[in-house]
């Protein structure tokens, strides 16, 4: 019996980021579903069960993805993705000239997995997924 | 003889404008004129309890509002003997650092910002600089979200009381401030950068007499029991009256003040210049790489020191919120002095703030409400005034409107907190019982 193809979801308002980023996980053979709205993330989840997320940080807000991070690993709605490895990736470095510093984080935010900068590099990408979700 | 108006000043908080007596070629006068109508609060205290004072007081202005309550509350404490606890201070301080981010991003952003980047507003700033007004939305918001957590409400919150804290805050919300102060810095340190990137005009560079409150143990701070002057003096907040040493002008609701017969300055640039050797952190950083000598001579730097106490406030939050964590809660502290006279002061996003009651028998029998802008409204005429002279003998009339505007709306003035109903009998005032 063959193994399941990981699905992996990206959470991005940047229609070409997800685009681009769809490409080079496609290519990689993963499975790919994709949410433009921080919105809609709860129906989403629900729906394609991903086995890791890529998560954008600027949305709405200047802080949805914090939100939504914690949120999916605290939150009783959603128990079924506590243990759902998340990647930050965020364009703050390139808009501002540092990055978010998630070293510090700790009670009242629950952090992810990783953390990359727009724009994202197709192999350290790769890497990093590589490394939270061993095929 | 000829006059030159600015008419309304926009995007300062109240209502005030200059005017400027022309004759021979040379100014004559300068006047910044505060004329929005008295709201008469320090007459209203009289016959209230020192709990309804605490209420009543910082109705005066919706724009620092926790500084006008935490003012009142330290002069009732002061007065009636009331000592408040290591946590009560520590939250105090941070409902404090929560008005301090909200009042200065409003002021550099939406206010000053448009001045430099030659946008008649912030909204007119969006479409080509929408994560500026993005930051600026979100970082008042928070500021905004902390006076409520903390205070209640947020404005005018009635949760600061004499002796403690009607509510306390519980440890999911103080962990939430603490992760979201953290979680802004890419966007706090831009915008130390942004406005210390600014090329600020050349105004007069005169030199101004700075004064801000001296917080006890060496730290920077927004509270203290010492005041401290840019030419070495310091006094007792009790004192307060030697510094100030109100007067009045005929056009104007705001009262003057004069320290040793001349004007000074109070606000985010004269505790960074007084006080800046004591940042640390990033803040410190930051300060030590961006400040020139052109900070103590032209107060447009005001919104660059603005910028760095926005920093300062974020780095500050996380450390509050670390060591109130790890406190009891406690009851509201009871006062039983009944009469007593004393001040308090706080620093105000826009500089010292003062008030003074005399409390007897359980009532208030006079007060006394000192305002920033009253106490730097003297400098923003003397800088207006060498201003206009220089611009003028350059033959650059055309210039001064837009440069009295800049001048005094970087000075960040609360017109609607300064004004006072004034009586000018050979101006001097008719009160009581002040210190």
């Amino acid at each position: 019996m063959s193994k399941k193809t990981p699905k992996i979801m990206i959470i991005d308002d940047d229609p070409d980021f997800i685009e681009a980023v769809s490409m080079i996980l496609k290519s990689a053979t993963y499975d790919v579903a994709s949410v433009s709205s921080p919105k809609l993330v709860g129906e989403a989840l629900a729906r394609e069960k991903p086995d890791l997320i890529l998560l954008d940080i600027m949305m709405d807000s200047l802080f949805d993805g914090f939100s939504l991070c914690n949120d999916i690993k605290t939150s009783p709605d959603y128990a079924a993705f506590h243990a759902t490895p998340i990647i930050f990736v965020s364009a703050v470095k390139e808009l501002t000239g540092s990055r978010f510093d998630l070293h510090e984080e700790g009670e009242g935010f629950k952090g992810p997995e990783a953390y990359l900068d727009k724009p994202v590099k197709p192999k350290e990408l790769l890497k990093k997924i590589e490394e939270l979700l061993p095929k | 003889m000829k006059t030159i108006e600015t008419g309304h000043l926009a995007r300062i908080e109240g209502h005030g404008n200059v005017v400027l007596s022309i004759d021979g070629g040379r100014v004559k006068e300068a006047r910044f004129q505060v004329i929005e109508g008295p709201r008469l609060i320090e007459r209203l205290t009289v016959g209230k309890t020192p709990d309804e004072t605490v209420n009543l007081v910082p109705r005066i202005c919706a724009i620092c509002s926790a500084s006008h309550k935490l003012a009142v509350i330290r002069a009732m404490e002061n007065a009636l003997g009331v000592t408040p606890s290591k946590k009560v201070l520590l939250l105090r301080e941070l409902l404090h650092m929560g008005e301090q981010v909200e009042s200065h991003s409003l002021h550099t952003y939406y206010l000053a910002l448009p001045d430099y980047l030659g946008y008649p507003s912030a909204i007119a700033l969006a479409e080509k600089f929408p994560l500026e007004v993005r930051i600026a939305l979100e970082m008042k918001a928070f500021g905004n979200t902390i006076l409520k957590t903390i205070g209640g409400r947020f404005i005018h919150g009635e949760n600061p009381v004499i002796g403690g804290f009607g509510k306390w805050p519980t440890r999911a919300e103080l962990t939430w401030i603490r992760s979201r102060a953290r979680q802004f810095m890419p966007f706090t340190l831009k915008t130390v950068d942004l406005f210390n990137s600014i090329a600020y005009p050349d105004t007069p560079e005169s030199d101004t007499v700075f004064s801000c409150l001296n917080p006890s143990g060496g730290r920077f701070g927004l509270m203290g029991d010492e005041i401290i002057l840019s030419t070495g003096d310091q006094m007792s907040v009790q004192d307060y009256r030697k510094l100030t040493n109100e007067s009045l002008r005929p056009h104007s609701f705001c009262k003057r003040s004069a320290y040793k017969g001349k004007p000074f300055s109070v606000g985010a640039l004269a505790r960074v210049n007084n006080l800046g050797e004591r940042l640390d952190g990033e803040a410190g950083k930051l300060f030590r790489k961006y400040v020139t000598p052109k900070w103590k001579r032209n107060p447009l730097y005001n919104n660059a020191a603005q910028a760095i106490e926005i920093l300062w406030s974020m780095e500050r939050i996380p450390q509050l919120v670390d060591e109130l964590v790890g406190l009891p809660d406690e009851p509201v502290l009871a006062v039983t002095k009944k009469t007593g006279k004393a001040a308090g002061a706080v620093e105000a996003p826009r500089g010292t703030l003062y008030h003074w009651y005399d409390v007897v028998d359980g009532h208030v029998a006079d007060g006394d409400i000192i305002t920033p802008t009253a106490q730097s409204a003297d400098d923003i005429e003397r800088i207006c005034f060498e201003s206009a002279s220089r611009l003028l003998a350059a033959g650059k009339e055309g210039e001064i409107v837009p440069m009295m505007n800049l001048i005094v709306r970087a000075y960040d003035p609360c017109v609607s907190c300064s004004v006072h109903l004034i009586r000018l009998d050979g101006g001097k005032e008719k009160r009581r019982n002040l210190p």
